[in-house]
């Protein structure tokens, strides 16, 4: 990324986008996890019963979580981390990495984010 | 591979299988209430240019749009289109068995028959004291009707001599039931095998080769984005391929939600640029696939060298359904549109054509034609078609009857190809998906649906519905070798709604090589008249007169047959004499 | 496709020899019907001829249909009349009535009539939702396009006008000056 000649930060507001994405991000981590959950117990007995669907479903259903569902709230939470440096720093950060985000942001406006989006989510 | 018994099969829940599939459709709109807060208010809310102005801003938004649209995109594809449809539909399928299961097994049961070989055996014999009750020569009494004999009382009753000299009778009576439950069991398993195994298939071809992600925003994020939306313009063509393919195996129903969820815009430029693909994709409108497959015939055509047979044959084809001006024909019989559904040039060749567009009517009947059939026959075919639609406006109520003739398979091209039942088993696959895709598209109530096999067409058709499973409301065989199955009760249809009949002189030389006559009562159809065409002459008559040696060569269908099937079509099974 | 072991018997008729005699059916059993309100429709159709179950290449069954309309088929001349006359008419020349049916389906009264000439040739009045009659002439060896002889249509409809659906015989369009209509004979005694 590179700089922009103009340049508008109100930082109070991406600070609110974030707590927004932040919140996608658990919302949606949480809805898929029950899900999921309520998944893998029809597959065990789809399973049970014989049938090839069981362990299809329960694969498929994994796949989701991690791969579809989680690709999506672990870009959600990045671009969150992203924002939150930036409104904490008040300029752009070109170089960013989940680092930058433990370095330079409000921690403790978002608590228990640190590390976050480290090395606990595929990159893609 | 699915490994259900029958006992697991009637043992399973199938409720909790369809409220997943309801609670997936539910989470997939859940989530999307998600992705509409990511839209309104972050990238048009709290980030927007009044909040947040730079080129990366500019990214920056972008990126999230770019997200949201993803998960959008797999919301439908994955969590409604694969999970919820796969799991209702399943649920339905397999509770469709159960019904037949709940009504075999008491069957069995009460006649003293059982189910042999253990978990994974579906014949069905004799029980012990079946075979006992008929060596003390006291057979019971559902036995002695169907034999015909009276029920001994008694030790000393003449009813037992009576049953010593029918024992080979009543033996062989009790082992036909048997045999007739033994098809009617493997049809259930075998169609609930084959939706597990769909579903199965399903679940499992959505995790190869997915989309990927919008890129991480961080230093290499403008290289990777580029690549990123190229990508995106080719994944509609991609998914319709593997679709096509049949490496996605998504059923028509999936396949028909995948293509609502296109834009207008994205449904037009496959149709424009793949017509191959979306001409045959079961699921997809009718009208698309009409406008695909003219498409892709011009252009099959124009491939081919002069005088190569098949380029002729297609040219028939075309000619047949496209007026002088190029544009698409009607049929002088009912003034209903010709829709092209598909075609090919594999084997003997194939070719499916509606009179009339099943999607908009309320009743279809699809023809399925037996032996010789093939690209080469397939406009005389549909002279047959032709006749099937003017008959059903005729004798119809004035509601619109769709009228296909499904040449999808590579039907056997002489007598002794027909012997062979592969062809109904290669093509079962085809005809199931094809009646699936009817039920699919069709626009408002569902229609009556009907098919109708012909000679071995009628073998095609009962070969799939007793195995993979048919979306018919009434299945009709007409001049029929056999139809896969020894009962009408194997064929996943109410057997009040199995119709046959066979004329005098529809004499099938090879015989009931695949199967007992469906016109029989043993069978368990209904058998409708399709009188011989001088039934009344008095029998000299039929052999003084010289044309009387010439009609009794030909296999006709005559009048009262048309009438039959006709009202049968046209949901008046009531008139059927 | 793998040729029949058997050839087809002889037949009295190829393809385009035998519309002129249907169509003169056509005109017949008309002349005989009172108040006659006219055809809607004239159309020259196929049927595929088969032997146990198998095409016969070379042969085909043509069926002449002259349908009358909707609302002409709702009177009982049309439904119950017409069907009489028919009868009558055809058994006076000796035809054998093959098919003489009545059907109520709740909703309408059916009718069907068929009656066969000694040459194959069938005569079917059908009365369902619209009255059709019907000319079939059994299985006869097909003839080229160019063969098949333009014959004008019998009971009011316009040659060539909107109600006569034979286009697809004549894709250069339907011939000026048309074939001399074939003249019905008399009577059919000899023929017998």
């Amino acid at each position: 990324m590179s700089g922009a000649d103009v340049f508008t930060m109100e930082p109070d507001r991406v600070h609110r986008s974030v707590e927004v994405l932040f919140d996608v991000e658990s919302t949606v981590d949480r809805q898929t996890e029950a899900i999921c959950e309520r998944t893998a117990t029809v597959a065990d007995d789809l399973r049970d019963g014989g049938a090839a669907l069981g362990p299809a479903l329960a694969g498929a259903a994994e796949w989701w979580r991690l791969d579809r569902a989680g690709g999506f709230t672990g870009l959600a939470g990045h671009t969150g981390e992203y924002l939150a440096t930036c409104a904490e720093e008040a300029v752009e950060v070109d170089r960013f990495n989940a680092a930058a985000f433990t370095a330079h942001a409000d921690l403790d406006r978002y608590p228990g984010r640190e590390g976050a989006n480290d090395s606990a989510r595929p990159e893609h | 591979m699915s490994e259900m018994t029958w006992q697991q099969l009637r043992d399973l829940d199938c409720g909790p299988v369809r409220d997943l599939g309801e609670a997936w459709k539910a989470h997939a709109e859940a989530m999307a209430e998600q992705t509409e807060r990511v839209r309104a208010d972050v990238i048009e809310g709290h980030l927007g240019p009044d909040h947040f102005e730079s080129d990366t801003a500019d990214l920056v938004r972008e990126q999230l749009g770019l997200t949201a649209d993803r998960f959008d995109d797999d919301l439908s594809d994955y969590a409604t289109v694969r999970m919820a449809t796969t799991l209702m539909e399943t649920a339905d399928a397999l509770e469709a068995e159960q019904r037949e299961l709940g009504e075999l097994i008491p069957l069995i049961e009460s006649h003293g028959l059982e189910i042999e070989g253990g978990p994974g055996g579906y014949d069905v014999g004799m029980t012990g004291d079946l075979k006992w009750s008929i060596a003390r020569l006291d057979p019971p009494q559902w036995l002695c009707d169907r034999v015909g004999v009276s029920k001994p009382d008694g030790v000393l009753d003449p009813a037992r001599l009576e049953s010593l000299f029918n024992a080979a009778d009543l033996i062989a009576s009790a082992s036909g039931l048997a045999d007739q439950y033994g098809d009617w069991l493997r049809a259930i398993m075998s169609r609930a095998h084959d939706a597990d195994d769909e579903a199965a298939a399903a679940m499992s071809a959505m995790r190869e080769n997915p989309p990927g992600l919008p890129p991480r925003l961080g230093a290499s994020y403008d290289d990777l984005v580029d690549d990123y939306r190229s990508g995106l313009s080719g994944e509609a063509a991609e998914e319709l391929e593997a679709i096509a393919g049949g490496d996605a195996e998504l059923s028509p129903e999936q396949v028909s939600q995948w293509w609502e969820g296109l834009s207008e815009a994205e449904r037009e430029a496959l149709i424009e640029r793949h017509p191959e693909w979306v001409g045959p994709v079961d699921g997809i409108p009718v009208d698309d696939r009409d406008t695909a497959n003219r498409a892709w015939l011009d252009e099959r055509i124009e491939a081919l060298e002069p005088g190569e047979e098949t380029r002729d044959d297609l040219i028939r084809l075309r000619d047949r359904i496209t007026d002088a001006d190029g544009s698409p024909a009607s049929s002088g019989e009912t003034g209903q549109p010709y829709c092209l559904l598909g075609f090919g040039t594999e084997g003997s060749g194939q070719a499916i054509v509606s009179i009339g567009d099943p999607d908009a009517a309320d009743n279809v009947n699809t023809y399925v034609p037996g032996t010789g059939g093939g690209l080469a026959g397939a406009t005389g075919l549909l002279d047959r078609a032709e006749s099937m639609a003017f008959d059903a406006d005729r004798y119809g109520t004035g509601e619109e009857t769709a009228t296909v003739m499904w040449m999808g398979y590579d039907a056997p091209d002489d007598l002794l190809e027909a012997a062979d039942d592969k062809w109904a088993r290669e093509g079962s696959e085809g005809l199931e998906s094809f009646t699936r895709g009817l039920r699919a598209t069709g626009e408002g109530d569902p229609a009556e649906l009907t098919l109708t096999g012909h000679s071995y067409g009628s073998t095609m058709v009962g070969t799939a519905a007793s195995t993979e499973g048919v979306e018919a409301d009434n299945v009709v065989f007409v001049g029929s070798p056999g139809v896969g199955t020894d009962t009408a009760s194997a064929l996943g249809v109410d057997e009040d709604d199995v119709w046959a009949t066979r004329n005098d002189q529809d004499v099938i030389r090879y015989g009931m090589v695949h199967g007992t006559d469906p016109t029989s009562a043993e069978f368990g159809g209904n058998e409708f008249r399709s009188d011989s065409p001088r039934e009344n002459s008095e029998w000299w008559r039929f052999w003084e007169a010289p044309i009387g040696n010439h009609s009794s060569y030909w296999d006709e269908e005559n009048e009262i047959s048309r009438r039959n099937q006709s009202l049968i079509v046209t949901g008046q099974g009531s008139g059927v004499r | 496709m793998t040729e029949p072991t058997e050839t087809p018997p002889a037949s009295a008729y190829t393809q385009a020899e035998v519309y002129a005699p249907m169509e003169a059916e056509v005109a017949d059993l008309v002349e005989a019907l009172p108040d006659f309100p006219g055809f809607e429709r004239r159309s020259w159709a196929e049927l595929p001829c088969t032997h146990d179950g198998m095409r016969v290449p070379g042969y085909t069954n043509v069926e002449l249909r002259y349908r009358l309309s909707i609302p002409d088929s709702e009177s009982d001349l049309v439904r119950q009349r017409y069907t009489d006359i028919a009868r009558t008419r055809w058994a006076d020349r000796g035809l054998e009535i093959t098919a003489d049916l009545e059907t109520d389906l709740g909703h309408r009264v059916d009718r069907e009539l068929v009656a066969v000439r000694d040459d194959g040739v069938k005569l079917w009045y059908s009365v369902a939702r619209y009255a059709a009659l019907m000319v079939q002439s059994g299985p006869v060896p097909t003839s080229g396009e160019t063969e098949i002889e333009y014959i004008p249509p019998a009971g009011g409809i316009t040659p060539g006008g909107p109600g006569d659906k034979v286009s697809r015989y004549f894709p250069e369009g339907i011939p000026a000056e048309p074939a001399t209509p074939f003249e019905s004979p008399e009577h059919y005694e000899n023929d017998l």
